[in-house]
């Protein structure tokens, strides 16, 4: 008769053997994204003012969500603009996204302010001297 | 995996210990004692990450780190109220805690 619970223990191994080699690579690349957006996290946090432990788990848990969703992006933006693998800049950018906490909103106002410059003046760099020399 | 799994708390207690002072500490901090929690922070998330990688500890590591998260238990009763006054920048100390002397 078969034995059941050696035949379970058996499944469960292989289980953990399938997951971890189906998971263990992808997971390489998440733990350092979520490492350094902790890390970020606490600077943020301890730059923020706060009244209560709920409050800076919702803001870790704000910056590390962030961290996860644009680190790839921004990581391969990077990369290839400086010709960088852009597995290193994983822990970077996401330790920098995190350090942004809650001052997003700040730099989303200065790329907008910087686009309506640019559109104004024409992609013009310098602002025009009305032809004086 | 005792030794692995002590490890990993401690790790823990002093993450935990430094989110408990972060979310006390704001902008009024001195930057050195925000400097030093970010410190401990890094150092305790990369010492939860160690063993992944390969790395296992040896008691005299656990030593070390068990004596640190030790005194970061003591210390925390002057964290009760808020930032201590010594660690808040010398423009906001008057009147920044509860009991402080004006």
């Amino acid at each position: 008769m078969a034995e059941p619970i050696i035949q379970t223990a058996a499944a469960g191994v292989s289980l953990v053997t399938v997951a971890t080699a189906v998971a263990g690579p992808l997971a390489g690349p998440y733990l350092v994204i979520m490492l350094g957006s902790v890390s970020g996290g606490l600077w943020a946090l301890s730059n923020t003012t706060l009244t209560t432990r709920t409050q800076g788990a919702l803001l870790m848990l704000r910056c590390i969500l962030t961290a996860v969703l644009l680190t790839a992006l921004i990581a391969a933006l990077l990369g290839a603009y400086f010709k960088i693998p852009v597995t290193e800049l994983y822990g970077v950018v996401s330790l920098v996204i995190g350090m942004l906490g809650n001052r997003w909103q700040d730099i989303i106002d200065a790329v907008r302010d910087r686009i309506r410059l640019v559109i104004s003046t024409g992609g013009a760099t310098k602002p025009e001297t009305g032809g004086k020399e | 995996m005792n030794t692995l799994l002590t490890w990993e708390g401690l790790c823990l207690a002093l993450l935990w210990s430094v989110f408990c002072r972060s979310v006390r500490a704001d902008k009024t901090t001195k930057l050195d004692v925000r400097l030093a929690l970010l410190a401990v922070g890094t150092a305790a998330l990369a010492g939860m990450a160690a063993p992944a990688y390969g790395w296992l500890p040896d008691w005299v590591t656990l030593l070390i780190v068990g004596a640190i998260v030790f005194m970061q238990i003591v210390m925390a009763q002057h964290w009760r109220h808020g930032v201590p006054t010594q660690f808040v920048k010398d423009i906001h100390r008057p009147k920044r805690r509860v009991g402080d002397a004006s």
